[in-house]
This record gives structure tokens, sequence and C-alpha cells, in this order.
């Protein structure tokens, strides 16, 4: 039954987690001994990460003791990258702590850097890099002499590389001390709630929690038990319902009009928004059952006043990784204002660039990069003119609101792939979806992606987006008695899975 | 009277206990009362799912009006071998005019098939002439591939629910044999295992889980969500749905041993337990009510031991279990699969349940 259970990836959404979730729990609260809890979270982190990628338990293990390799999963080894990015981040901080020189400790970071982000860059590049290679080469006119190598990216690669990273930088930057003991450090990477699509938790915030011994007195069930409900509610039924409207027009959008391209980006918007942020919900909610906590990862991102507040709201654990690390190595506004914006834009293709290897991810994040340009420009130039200011109130949150809709319609716009094979590319798509959002030209589009009642729907969410953002929503529960509180919980369950999809589409983020 | 000398109040502690015990049973209870009201109201307004083939051919019987007077229930033993024409001309010929709909699905035992007939016979207001059954005892344990289909969690409602937590108590055999304890126990711990599954799918149909997306993407992108109709004939009868195969290979093989084994050996007779039996008598009710003759048939199919009702009064039992007297049933020529009879042989058990029906009805001549 465990071994049926473990069949295929768990996803926090299914009725299977919750009582695999309910076994971690019960044996995490009932052993006393903090490094007793310590080796179950790790082995069941390591058990839920490895179920992503060994098909039925039942199946693989005898035919991997038989040597049956040919009838193994593909990838069915990745599970030992996320041990060899431990046992190397390990060495990489006992040996920054003991190098002698400055120099010493510059050899063991950069050769970090280079191992995590070599593992990373073949994985999630090659194929990039050799399909762009191959265009050249076609191009020029000759044959491409070599096979394309398939490659299967590894499930939240992206992920516990940068959490990784963090570690070794924070070690090298003098913030941190080396980690001694190795399952402090081995949790940290593996913890289950987050290895597979972050939040990108930081060295120097979780640390510190495997240090102490949780105590089941601090944990807030109520809580907890709302957070995961409203990642539930974001995730299986709004996520999944927005993206089957704005899967139909993206996969044709040449087909349908104008209108459609609105309904279908601001579904998108949601659906993605909903989707990670449900995700990072139900993580954030199964961490504190555990007794640790996770970073925050989304603000109200979508009530952002600019392009740069966005992305203080957006992704958080990422985009802080990435001033943190990446802007600032590179200088940050250390230097003139085009030095300065040259930082910024690399940050931004490189970020878009984390998130898949394709360009139409590498434009996307370039767009943001000229958007924080611009609007650092912007409110050099405009400040202190009170008619600006007095505008701003009004149009700040539209206009972002608007210019993050035209940068998600490129960040879903990717290739269309049968068999390996891009039937239709992702620019292409691009190209029409955004003629029609942007210049209300549908190419001769009549068709309509859905029944005009998405508006209300729309505009219902919108209000409580709203309402929760100002934090009307966030306290009455608090204040029901225990028994009205289960019950209402109870009531909210049948509701939600009343609207659930039959099947749950994949969290989007799981792709990077 | 001084109260606390008779009784003392506990000691702080246990009073923590008691505290913690009481919560610890009454917050979940109190979840499943939310849960089960909001349920209850989303069951008595919103319609269940739409099972494929289950819920065409129940409404090809409602469409048909009260048109068919003989209805042929059963699993795919029923459902691709019972041929609704061949029956009524063989009946016809015999001279009791018949209108038959075949009911039968594939995979359908008790009680699924028990639901169906309830649900098809509700807007019935004619009577029956016959209601032809497949015998066949209760079956808890689903099919892995079949779970989480449409079919069988349309059929999960609280009297199914019921019939399943009945028979993880009772052993298949219980009305035949003397169970041992070992034996039942290890019943019991399959069973229960099973029964979770029975729940969830008790739950998902009752509180019509999905269902608010199904019809909320509906209306929304004007396409029916879930499973798509798919056209019943008028007699229920898929004829397309017959795989063109013939029994072969190694799979001819077994049959053939087992069909020696069988003719050496009839199979046995048997009672089951007494859910299965209950079934019967459900199905027995039914037609009483509807008027109709209850024919109860066990196929023509290899098995160890036949099931049987053990009340059989007014009722015609006919059973085509032993190879020895129905050769042509057995024949492996007509065989489309171990368990299945070919379209040809299809034709011949129909004629000869036909048949054998107008042979029951005969009035018997006392003998001198």
């Amino acid at each position: 039954m465990i071994a049926a259970a473990l069949a295929r990836p768990v996803l926090f959404v299914e009725f299977r987690f919750l009582w695999i979730f309910a076994i971690i729990l019960g044996m995490h609260w009932a052993l006393r001994n903090h490094t007793a809890r310590k080796v179950w979270l790790l082995l069941a982190s390591h058990a839920f990460y490895t179920c992503f990628f060994i098909g039925n338990p039942a199946e693989f293990f005898p035919n991997l003791f038989a040597g049956k390799w040919a009838a193994l999963p593909e990838g069915w080894w990745f599970p030992a990258l996320l041990w060899f990015s431990t046992g190397m981040d390990y060495a990489v901080g006992l040996g920054i702590e003991g190098a002698k020189t400055e120099r010493g400790r510059k050899i063991w970071v950069v050769a970090s850097l280079i191992v995590n982000l070599g593992v990373l860059g073949f994985f999630k590049y090659y194929g990039f890099f050799e399909e762009n290679v191959r265009a050249v080469v076609e191009w020029l006119g000759l044959t491409p002499g070599w096979e394309p190598l398939r490659i299967f990216l590894p499930y939240g690669i992206s992920f516990y590389t940068f959490q990784s990273l963090s570690y070794s930088l924070e070690v090298y930057r003098r913030h941190l001390p080396a980690e001694r003991n190795f399952l402090n450090l081995a949790m940290f990477i593996a913890f289950f709630p987050q290895v597979v699509a972050g939040p990108i938790v930081r060295a120097m915030t979780f640390l510190p929690q495997t240090r102490i011994n949780p105590l089941w007195k601090n944990v807030d069930v109520r809580g907890c038990l709302i957070l995961f409900f409203t990642g539930f509610l974001k995730k299986a039924c709004i996520g999944d319902t927005l993206g089957t409207v704005s899967d139909s027009y993206f996969a044709a959008p040449e087909s349908y009009s104008a209108v459609s391209a609105w309904i279908a980006t601001l579904c998108y918007a949601g659906q993605i928004y909903c989707d990670f942020s449900g995700y990072t919900d139900m993580a954030i909610a199964i961490a504190r059952m555990l007794g640790y906590e996770l970073c925050a990862n989304f603000n109200f991102p979508y009530f952002s006043a600019s392009v740069t507040d966005f992305w203080r709201r957006w992704h958080i654990s990422l985009s802080s990784w990435l001033r943190d690390y990446l802007y600032i190595s590179l200088g940050g506004n250390r230097g003139s204002k085009l030095f300065t914006y040259r930082n910024m834009l690399i940050t931004m293709l490189l970020g878009g660039l984390w998130h898949g290897a394709s360009w139409t991810f590498v434009l996307w994040g370039g767009l943001h990069g000229l958007a924080l340009i611009v609007h650092r420009e912007w409110v050099a130039r405009t400040n202190g003119i009170a008619a600006v200011r007095a505008a701003m109130r009004w149009l700040a949150v539209p206009v972002t609101f608007y210019w993050i809709c035209i940068t998600w319609i490129i960040f879903r716009s990717q290739d269309v792939r049968i068999g390996g094979e891009v039937v239709r590319h992702g620019y292409d798509i691009a190209g029409q979806a955004l003629r029609s959002f942007v210049l209300f030209d549908a190419n001769g589009g009549t068709k309509s992606v859905c029944d005009p009642m998405i508006w209300w729907i729309l505009a219902a969410l919108a209000a409580v987006h709203f309402a929760n953002s100002r934090r009307w929503l966030s306290r009455w529960w608090r204040l029901l008695p225990a028994w009205a509180f289960a019950a209402v919980l109870g009531a909210g369950w049948a509701l939600a899975l009343f609207m659930k999809p039959t099947v749950y589409k994949q969290f989007i983020y799981f792709q990077f | 009277m001084n109260q606390s000398a008779t009784c003392p109040i506990p000691p702080r502690d246990w009073r923590r206990w008691i505290r913690t015990a009481l919560m610890g049973l009454g917050l979940p209870l109190c979840f499943a009362v939310g849960f089960a009201a909001i349920g209850w109201a989303l069951h008595s307004r919103v319609p269940p799912i739409r099972a494929r083939k289950v819920s065409d051919k129940i409404e090809a019987f409602h469409a048909g009006g009260d048109a068919f007077d003989t209805l042929l229930v059963g699993s795919s033993r029923t459902a691709v071998q019972i041929v609704p024409s061949e029956f009524d001309a063989a009946m016809a010929a015999r001279g009791i005019p018949t209108r038959s709909f075949n009911l039968g699905l594939e995979g359908f035992r008790p009680p699924d098939d028990t639901m169906v007939l309830e649900r098809a016979l509700e807007k019935r207001t004619k009577p029956l002439k016959f209601l032809v059954v497949e015998c066949n005892p209760v079956e808890s344990v689903l099919e892995k591939e079949d779970r989480w289909t449409s079919p069988y969690i349309f059929t999960h409602d609280a009297r199914r629910l019921g019939v399943y937590w009945r028979q993880i108590w009772a052993h298949e055999r219980s009305l035949d044999m003397k169970i041992r304890f070992t034996a039942h126990l290890k019943h019991v711990t399959n069973y229960l295992p099973e029964f979770v599954v029975h729940f969830r799918h008790f739950v998902w149909n009752e509180c019509r889980i999905s269902r608010g997306s199904q019809l909320l993407l509906a209306s929304l992108t004007g396409q029916p969500q879930g499973e798509k109709p798919r056209a019943c004939p008028p007699d229920g009868f898929y004829v397309k749905d017959r795989p063109k195969k013939i029994l072969q290979g190694a799979e001819l093989t077994r049959y053939r041993r087992k069909l020696a084994e069988r003719i050496a050996l009839p199979p046995g007779i048997g009672h089951g337990d007494r859910v299965s039996q209950d079934e019967l008598l459900a199905k027995k009710a039914l037609a009483e009510r509807h008027g109709a003759t209850l024919v109860l048939v066990s196929a023509p199919f290899l098995k160890d031991w036949v099931f049987t009702i053990r009340e059989a009064d007014g009722v015609i039992v006919l059973d085509y279990s032993d190879p020895s007297r129905f050769p042509e049933l057995y024949s492996p020529g007509g065989r489309m699969d171990f368990g299945h009879l070919t379209a040809a042989g299809a034709r011949i058990y129909s004629r000869t349940l036909a048949d054998s029906i107008a042979e029951a009805l005969k009035p018997r001549t006392p003998s001198p």
C-alpha cells in the first residue's frame, strides 16, 4: 500500500499526501530526541524527493538489485545528485573555514560555484545550448554531425542548487560559520516541503533552526490549517480552473478574438500566481507544522505600484537571492548609472534564464530588466513633480499590472513540442497573443475563449484578493471557538473539494 | 452531603488528559459534521457525475419509456453475451413475445448492478415481464485499473457502502462451510483497506467532489466536462464493443485444461454469504415490485463453484456452468477469451437462454 502511494510524485494537493504527511508528522512529534527527529525528517525528505523519479518502489528496487538497468525509469539516479550537492557543500563549507588564506577561501567558493552551476547548467541548459548551436550550424548551410542528447531535467534542481549555493556564499562572506553537523546541512538542502519548488530558503535563516529542538506548543496549528487550506484553494480550485481557460487560448491564439486575449492573459496571471503562491502557502504550512519556518515568497504582487515594487513582492526568495548574490556581486549600484543598469539587466536576464532554457524566458527577464531601468529613470526625472505624483497614485498599480500581463504572455508562450520536435515556436505564439492583447488586433480570430461570466469571476477574485491584502479576511477565524473552527474548516473543505478539478495540473514551477 | 468525598476531583494532569482526549475526538467530529453538512447540501442540489456507458444505458432505458418489458442485468457476461434481438426472437418463437433491454455493464457485479437496476426502474410505471439477472456474489475488491473510473464512483451510495461494510465481516463462503478463525481474519484484513477505498468513492460521489469545477468549466467553455456521453443503442447492446478475436495460444491451452477438469468434475453449488444472498433478495423484491418474474442465470463460465439463491421460490434459476450439459456454449471455437463468448457464441447463448425460460414457464404435468 505504501509502495503504491509512493509510485508517482506526491503532490501536496493530493489526498494521499495527507496520510503520508500524517505519518511523517506523527512520527516527528512522537520522537523526543532532536537528532532522531532530524534523521527521520531527512529520511522522509529523501523518500519524498526520490518518489519523483523511481516510479513504483515495489518494481524499482527488485529491478535495481537484480541489475536490470534497462527496466529502471529514466533519471532514476537523480536523487543521488541531492546527496552529491549536500556532500560537496559540506566539504566546501569546512574548506572555506579551514583555508588559511583569502585565496584559499576563494578557491573553495569558486569550486562550489563551478560544480553547482555546472551540474545545473548541464541538466538545464545543455539541450538549449545544443539546439542553438545546431540552428547556427544549419543556418551556415552545414549539417550537424552529432546526435542530440536527450537530457531529463531533475525536479527542483534550480531550487536546491541555489539553496546550497547560498550556504557556500554565506560561509565565504563570513555571515555564517561552516556547519559541522552534516545532518543539519543535509536537512536544510533536502527538507521536503521546499525541495521541489521552493521557496529558496537561505542557510542563514534555516540552519539556526536545525540547532533547536522544536516544541509542539509553539506550533500555531490553526494558522497552519488555514494556510494549507488557502494554498489548496488557490492551487486546485482557482489556479487550475483559470489554467483551463488560458491553456485553450495559448494552444491556438490566432483563432481567438482580442477580448479572448485579455481574458486568457488575466486568467494566466491569476493561474501562475495562485499556482505558485498556493504551493508556497502549503509548503510553509507543512514546515510550520513540523516546527520550522520558511521564508515568505509573495506579498500581493499584483498590487505593486512599480516593477521594482513587483520584484519585492513576487517570488521574493528568488529575487532577494539574485539581488544579494548576483546583483551585489556584480557591483550593484556602486558605480556609474550605466554600470548599475548593466548589473540590473544582467541580473534580470539571468533571472529569466533561471526559469527555463528558452529564449522567451530570456526575453521575459530582459523586459523586466528594462522596466526596472525605465522605472528608475522615471523616478529620478519626475521626482518632486506634484501632478505626476497625484496621477501615479491612481495609475501606478494598473500600469504596472498591465506591463506584468504583457510579460506573462511572453513567459507563457513556450515552444509546442510533439515527440521532442518543435511544432510551433514560443515567439510565434507570443507575437500573436501580444498583437491581440496590446493592439486589439486579433488577425482575423473571432472565437471566444469562454463565456463572459469569467469577467464576474475575475472581478470577484480580485475583490477577495484586495480584501485579503487589507487583512480584512485574515483574523475572524481566530476568534471562533475550537469546535466552531473545526466545523467551519470541514465545511470549507467540502466546498473546496467540490470545486477542485478532476485531474490536477502540474505545478507550473515544478518545471523550473 | 459532601460531594467531594464520594466523587473526588481528579488531579490536574488527569483533567488535562481528559480535555486533550475530548478535543482529539470532538474536533475531528465537528470537522466531519461541517463537511457532511455542506456535502449533503451539495448532494441534494447538484446532479451526480456522468458515468460512461452506465448513465448512457440508464438514460436510453428511460428514453424507451415503458416499451421494454424485459431487463437483462449483469456483468460483461450479460453486456456482450445476451443479444436482445436474438433473445426476443427466440422468446417470440416460443409464444412469449418480449422486448428486452440489455442493462449489462462490463465489470459490474453486485452490489453495483443492483444500484443500476434501481436507477433504471425508478421511473418505471408499467410492470415488467422478466428480470433476467446474472447471478454473482457480492464483489468488494475492485480491479486496480478500474478503481477511479467514473462507473465505479457513480455506484457508491449509502446503501452500497453498507453492503461493503457488511461484506468485511462475512467470508465469501460462510453459508456453505465452517470458516476457520484464521481464514476469517485474513478475509477481514484483506477487505478493510478495500472498504477505505469504497468509503472514499462514497464521499466523492455523495459530496459531489469535483462536480463544481466540471459544471463551472462546462458553463465557461460551453463544452461538457468529464465523461462524454456515448450514444447507446436502443436495446442497450453495444455491438461495436465486441472485439473480433478468438481464443488462442496459451489462453486456449489453459481453457482446454480447465474445461477437461470441469467436465470430469462439474462445479458445486454454493450460497456464498449472507450479504450476497441479501443482494439477491433485494433484486427479488425489485422484481416483485415491478411484477416481473426473476430469472437468475449462472453464465457459461468455467467456475470452481456456482453461486445461487437460497430462497428460490418464485424464481427461475438457470445454470449454464456445467460444460457437459451445454457443450455448445463451451466450444473453444465459440470463445472470444477465457470468460467470454464470440458474437456467434453469444447468439447461441441468447437463444438457449430464451428456450430455457420458456421451458421453465411450461406448466408441469403432474406425474401419474
